[in-house]
Protein backbone atom coordinates (compact mmCIF):
# COMPACT_ATOMS: atom_id res chain seq x y z
CA UNK A 1 0.00 0.00 0.00
CA UNK A 2 3.29 2.26 0.49
CA UNK A 3 3.59 2.24 -3.39
CA UNK A 4 0.01 3.63 -3.74
CA UNK A 5 1.37 6.15 -1.45
CA UNK A 6 3.67 8.52 -3.51
CA UNK A 7 1.14 8.85 -6.69
CA UNK A 8 -2.01 9.11 -3.84
CA UNK A 9 0.14 12.36 -2.54
CA UNK A 10 0.07 13.11 -6.12
CA UNK A 11 -3.53 12.63 -7.08
CA UNK A 12 -4.89 14.69 -3.82
CA UNK A 13 -2.54 17.57 -5.14
CA UNK A 14 -4.19 17.43 -8.58
CA UNK A 15 -7.45 17.28 -7.10
CA UNK A 16 -6.54 20.49 -4.40
CA UNK A 17 -5.33 22.33 -7.43
CA UNK A 18 -7.92 21.43 -10.67
CA UNK A 19 -11.18 19.62 -9.12
CA UNK A 20 -13.04 21.33 -6.31
CA UNK A 21 -15.99 19.33 -6.28
CA UNK A 22 -17.79 15.93 -6.69
CA UNK A 23 -19.91 17.38 -9.15
CA UNK A 24 -16.64 19.18 -11.10
CA UNK A 25 -15.03 15.45 -10.75
CA UNK A 26 -17.67 13.86 -12.46
CA UNK A 27 -17.90 16.59 -15.40
CA UNK A 28 -14.32 15.98 -15.56
CA UNK A 29 -14.04 12.34 -15.91
CA UNK A 30 -16.93 11.93 -18.36
CA UNK A 31 -15.11 14.71 -20.96
CA UNK A 32 -12.02 13.37 -20.94
CA UNK A 33 -13.84 9.92 -21.78
CA UNK A 34 -15.27 11.40 -24.41
CA UNK A 35 -12.04 13.41 -26.07
CA UNK A 36 -12.28 15.84 -28.99
CA UNK A 37 -16.27 15.92 -28.72
CA UNK A 38 -18.25 19.22 -27.60
CA UNK A 39 -20.70 19.23 -25.00
CA UNK A 40 -23.11 21.87 -23.44
CA UNK A 41 -23.61 21.56 -20.08
CA UNK A 42 -27.29 20.26 -20.58
CA UNK A 43 -25.74 17.34 -22.11
CA UNK A 44 -23.22 16.34 -19.68
CA UNK A 45 -26.00 16.94 -17.06
CA UNK A 46 -28.48 14.45 -18.91
CA UNK A 47 -25.36 12.02 -19.27
CA UNK A 48 -24.95 12.17 -15.39
CA UNK A 49 -28.40 12.32 -14.36
CA UNK A 50 -27.18 15.51 -12.44
CA UNK A 51 -28.77 18.81 -12.06
CA UNK A 52 -28.01 20.88 -14.60
CA UNK A 53 -27.60 24.07 -12.73
CA UNK A 54 -24.43 22.69 -10.12
CA UNK A 55 -22.96 21.06 -13.59
CA UNK A 56 -22.90 24.42 -15.17
CA UNK A 57 -21.06 25.63 -12.03
CA UNK A 58 -19.04 23.12 -12.05
CA UNK A 59 -17.67 23.17 -16.02
CA UNK A 60 -17.47 26.54 -15.88
CA UNK A 61 -14.74 26.25 -12.14
CA UNK A 62 -13.15 23.64 -14.41
CA UNK A 63 -12.85 25.67 -17.58
CA UNK A 64 -11.15 28.44 -15.33
CA UNK A 65 -8.56 26.13 -13.92
CA UNK A 66 -7.07 26.30 -17.60
CA UNK A 67 -5.42 23.14 -17.76
CA UNK A 68 -8.32 20.92 -18.47
CA UNK A 69 -11.42 22.16 -20.47
CA UNK A 70 -11.76 24.18 -23.46
CA UNK A 71 -14.51 26.83 -23.92
CA UNK A 72 -16.50 27.27 -27.37
CA UNK A 73 -19.21 29.62 -27.75
CA UNK A 74 -20.24 29.40 -31.56
CA UNK A 75 -23.65 29.95 -30.25
CA UNK A 76 -25.80 31.41 -27.33
CA UNK A 77 -24.74 28.49 -25.49
CA UNK A 78 -21.72 27.27 -24.38
CA UNK A 79 -19.91 24.08 -25.43
CA UNK A 80 -16.71 22.09 -23.20
CA UNK A 81 -14.49 19.96 -24.20
CA UNK A 82 -11.38 18.12 -22.82
CA UNK A 83 -8.16 19.53 -23.54
CA UNK A 84 -5.37 18.82 -21.44
CA UNK A 85 -2.78 21.09 -21.55
CA UNK A 86 -0.26 18.87 -21.55
CA UNK A 87 1.15 15.35 -20.87
CA UNK A 88 1.46 15.84 -17.28
CA UNK A 89 -2.04 16.72 -17.16
CA UNK A 90 -3.41 13.94 -19.32
CA UNK A 91 -1.50 11.58 -17.22
CA UNK A 92 -3.43 12.87 -13.74
CA UNK A 93 -6.38 12.71 -15.08
CA UNK A 94 -6.14 9.10 -16.48
CA UNK A 95 -4.80 8.28 -13.13
CA UNK A 96 -7.53 10.08 -11.66
CA UNK A 97 -9.97 7.68 -13.54
CA UNK A 98 -8.42 4.42 -12.98
CA UNK A 99 -8.33 5.48 -9.10
CA UNK A 100 -11.63 6.54 -9.05
CA UNK A 101 -12.86 3.53 -11.16
CA UNK A 102 -10.82 1.23 -8.26
CA UNK A 103 -10.75 3.15 -5.59
CA UNK A 104 -13.65 5.45 -5.03
CA UNK A 105 -13.55 6.11 -1.24
CA UNK A 106 -10.09 7.37 -1.71
CA UNK A 107 -11.05 9.46 -4.13
CA UNK A 108 -13.72 11.00 -2.14
CA UNK A 109 -11.90 11.18 0.91
CA UNK A 110 -8.83 13.26 -0.76
CA UNK A 111 -11.91 16.03 -2.00
CA UNK A 112 -13.21 15.97 1.50
CA UNK A 113 -9.89 16.62 2.85
CA UNK A 114 -9.30 19.46 0.33
CA UNK A 115 -12.13 20.89 0.83
CA UNK A 116 -11.08 21.37 4.48
CA UNK A 117 -7.62 22.58 3.92
CA UNK A 118 -9.14 25.46 1.56
CA UNK A 119 -11.62 26.48 3.98
CA UNK A 120 -9.08 26.69 6.96
CA UNK A 121 -6.74 28.54 4.52
CA UNK A 122 -9.53 30.67 3.92
CA UNK A 123 -9.65 31.86 7.09
CA UNK A 124 -5.79 32.47 7.62
CA UNK A 125 -5.71 34.91 4.96
CA UNK A 126 -8.98 36.56 5.94
CA UNK A 127 -6.99 36.74 8.94
CA UNK A 128 -3.87 38.32 7.35
CA UNK A 129 -6.22 40.64 5.19
CA UNK A 130 -7.86 41.93 8.45
CA UNK A 131 -5.02 44.36 8.82
CA UNK A 132 -5.20 46.15 5.71
CA UNK A 133 -5.99 49.53 7.14
CA UNK A 134 -8.13 50.14 4.03
CA UNK A 135 -11.68 48.97 3.60
CA UNK A 136 -12.66 47.82 0.08
CA UNK A 137 -11.48 43.79 0.89
CA UNK A 138 -15.03 42.37 1.26
CA UNK B 1 2.34 32.06 41.94
CA UNK B 2 3.61 34.91 39.67
CA UNK B 3 6.39 32.81 38.42
CA UNK B 4 3.49 30.40 37.67
CA UNK B 5 1.62 32.52 35.69
CA UNK B 6 4.71 34.00 33.24
CA UNK B 7 5.62 29.74 32.88
CA UNK B 8 2.65 29.11 31.41
CA UNK B 9 2.83 32.81 29.50
CA UNK B 10 5.89 31.69 27.89
CA UNK B 11 4.49 28.39 27.30
CA UNK B 12 1.42 30.46 25.92
CA UNK B 13 3.56 32.10 23.40
CA UNK B 14 5.49 29.68 22.13
CA UNK B 15 2.71 27.57 20.88
CA UNK B 16 0.79 30.84 19.39
CA UNK B 17 4.18 31.21 17.86
CA UNK B 18 4.28 28.20 16.26
CA UNK B 19 0.55 28.28 15.34
CA UNK B 20 1.96 31.33 13.18
CA UNK B 21 4.76 29.51 11.87
CA UNK B 22 2.00 26.86 10.44
CA UNK B 23 0.27 29.90 8.47
CA UNK B 24 3.38 31.69 7.53
CA UNK B 25 4.14 28.00 5.27
CA UNK B 26 0.45 27.13 4.35
CA UNK B 27 0.11 30.69 3.13
CA UNK B 28 3.52 32.37 2.03
CA UNK B 29 2.34 35.76 4.20
CA UNK B 30 5.19 37.65 5.80
CA UNK B 31 2.68 39.00 8.03
CA UNK B 32 2.39 35.25 9.90
CA UNK B 33 6.01 34.97 10.44
CA UNK B 34 6.48 38.24 11.77
CA UNK B 35 3.84 37.74 14.21
CA UNK B 36 5.36 34.77 14.94
CA UNK B 37 8.60 36.30 16.13
CA UNK B 38 6.77 38.90 17.70
CA UNK B 39 5.10 36.63 20.02
CA UNK B 40 8.59 34.31 20.74
CA UNK B 41 9.99 37.54 21.42
CA UNK B 42 7.04 38.41 24.16
CA UNK B 43 7.61 35.00 25.30
CA UNK B 44 10.94 35.53 26.10
CA UNK B 45 10.38 38.87 27.75
CA UNK B 46 8.49 37.29 30.11
CA UNK B 47 10.86 33.92 30.14
CA UNK B 48 13.81 36.69 31.09
CA UNK B 49 11.52 38.38 33.90
CA UNK B 50 11.22 35.26 35.41
CA UNK B 51 14.70 33.68 35.20
CA UNK B 52 16.91 36.61 35.47
CA UNK B 53 14.18 39.16 36.93
CA UNK B 54 17.97 41.93 37.47
CA UNK B 55 17.55 41.97 33.57
CA UNK B 56 14.58 44.52 34.18
CA UNK B 57 15.54 47.05 31.09
CA UNK B 58 16.70 44.11 29.12
CA UNK B 59 12.59 42.42 29.43
CA UNK B 60 11.06 45.61 28.35
CA UNK B 61 13.73 46.06 25.38
CA UNK B 62 12.19 42.38 24.70
CA UNK B 63 8.49 42.98 25.13
CA UNK B 64 9.35 46.84 23.10
CA UNK B 65 10.54 44.84 19.97
CA UNK B 66 7.89 42.28 19.76
CA UNK B 67 5.80 45.24 19.11
CA UNK B 68 7.63 47.41 16.91
CA UNK B 69 7.70 44.04 14.75
CA UNK B 70 3.99 43.87 14.93
CA UNK B 71 3.62 47.74 13.56
CA UNK B 72 6.24 46.59 10.89
CA UNK B 73 4.44 43.30 10.18
CA UNK B 74 1.05 45.33 9.74
CA UNK B 75 2.59 48.64 7.76
CA UNK B 76 4.42 45.83 5.41
CA UNK B 77 1.05 44.49 4.96
CA UNK B 78 -0.82 47.73 3.47
CA UNK B 79 2.76 48.69 1.52
CA UNK B 80 2.54 45.20 -0.46
CA UNK B 81 -1.05 45.35 -1.30
CA UNK B 82 -0.49 47.82 -4.64
CA UNK B 83 2.19 44.63 -5.33
CA UNK B 84 0.31 41.58 -4.58
CA UNK B 85 -3.03 40.42 -5.13
CA UNK C 1 11.17 58.09 27.01
CA UNK C 2 10.16 54.71 28.56
CA UNK C 3 6.53 56.26 28.73
CA UNK C 4 6.23 56.92 24.98
CA UNK C 5 7.78 53.00 24.68
CA UNK C 6 5.16 51.75 26.16
CA UNK C 7 2.21 53.58 25.35
CA UNK C 8 3.51 52.62 21.48
CA UNK C 9 2.51 48.86 22.91
CA UNK C 10 -0.97 50.05 24.21
CA UNK C 11 -1.32 52.02 20.86
CA UNK C 12 -0.60 48.93 18.31
CA UNK C 13 -2.24 46.29 20.77
CA UNK C 14 -5.53 48.76 19.99
CA UNK C 15 -5.18 49.04 16.66
CA UNK C 16 -4.90 45.61 16.02
CA UNK C 17 -7.84 44.74 18.39
CA UNK C 18 -9.96 47.41 15.85
CA UNK C 19 -8.49 46.15 12.33
CA UNK C 20 -9.46 42.27 13.59
CA UNK C 21 -12.79 43.60 15.04
CA UNK C 22 -13.61 45.13 11.69
CA UNK C 23 -12.83 42.08 9.83
CA UNK C 24 -15.02 40.01 11.96
CA UNK C 25 -17.72 42.14 11.62
CA UNK C 26 -17.40 42.16 8.07
CA UNK C 27 -16.67 38.56 7.07
CA UNK C 28 -18.18 36.62 10.39
CA UNK C 29 -14.59 34.59 10.62
CA UNK C 30 -14.62 33.05 14.67
CA UNK C 31 -10.65 33.41 14.19
CA UNK C 32 -10.71 37.08 13.97
CA UNK C 33 -12.85 37.47 16.94
CA UNK C 34 -10.82 35.20 19.27
CA UNK C 35 -7.60 37.14 17.93
CA UNK C 36 -9.05 40.80 18.29
CA UNK C 37 -9.60 39.88 21.59
CA UNK C 38 -6.21 38.73 22.61
CA UNK C 39 -5.14 41.90 21.19
CA UNK C 40 -7.50 43.31 23.55
CA UNK C 41 -6.24 41.80 26.70
CA UNK C 42 -2.58 42.57 25.39
CA UNK C 43 -3.58 45.93 24.81
CA UNK C 44 -4.85 45.63 28.95
CA UNK C 45 -1.75 44.16 30.03
CA UNK C 46 0.10 47.09 28.66
CA UNK C 47 -1.63 49.07 30.41
CA UNK C 48 -1.07 47.69 33.61
CA UNK C 49 2.56 48.12 33.12
CA UNK C 50 2.32 51.25 32.34
CA UNK C 51 0.12 51.83 35.46
CA UNK C 52 2.56 49.17 37.35
CA UNK C 53 5.75 51.14 36.55
CA UNK C 54 4.76 54.89 36.76
CA UNK C 55 1.23 55.75 38.13
CA UNK C 56 1.08 52.97 41.33
CA UNK C 57 5.03 52.12 41.42
CA UNK C 58 4.28 52.03 45.23
CA UNK C 59 2.17 48.37 44.69
CA UNK C 60 3.05 45.50 42.59
CA UNK C 61 0.30 45.05 39.72
CA UNK C 62 2.31 42.00 38.59
CA UNK C 63 0.00 39.30 39.17
CA UNK C 64 -2.84 41.43 37.06
CA UNK C 65 -0.25 41.83 34.49
CA UNK C 66 0.51 38.40 34.16
CA UNK C 67 -3.11 37.08 34.35
CA UNK C 68 -4.59 39.47 31.76
CA UNK C 69 -1.39 38.38 29.50
CA UNK C 70 -1.80 34.71 29.67
CA UNK C 71 -5.60 35.03 29.48
CA UNK C 72 -5.29 37.23 26.37
CA UNK C 73 -2.89 34.26 24.91
CA UNK C 74 -5.42 31.61 25.91
CA UNK C 75 -8.10 33.24 23.98
CA UNK C 76 -5.76 33.42 20.89
CA UNK C 77 -5.08 29.46 21.53
CA UNK C 78 -8.35 28.99 21.76
CA UNK C 79 -9.08 30.59 18.58
CA UNK C 80 -6.49 29.11 16.68
CA UNK C 81 -7.62 25.69 18.07
CA UNK C 82 -11.39 26.15 17.44
CA UNK C 83 -10.26 26.96 13.63
CA UNK C 84 -8.47 23.28 13.52
CA UNK C 85 -11.65 21.35 13.55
Amino acid sequence: MSLSGESDERLRLFLHDSVKSYEELEALLFLARNPGREFSSNDVALALNGASGSLDDALKELATVGRLVAVSKPSAVTLYRYAPADELTRQCVTELETAYAERRMSVMQMLSANALERVRRAAMHRLADAFRLERGKK
Amino acid sequence: MNDFLRGALAMAALAVGLFFVRYWRATRDRLFLMFSGAFWLLGLSWTLATLAPTLVEQSHALRFSAYVLIAIAVMDKNRRKKVER
Amino acid sequence: MAQIAYALGVLISILCAFLLIRSYRATGTPLLLWCSLCFVGLALNNVLLFADLFVVPQISLELWRSGTALVALLLMLIGLIWEES
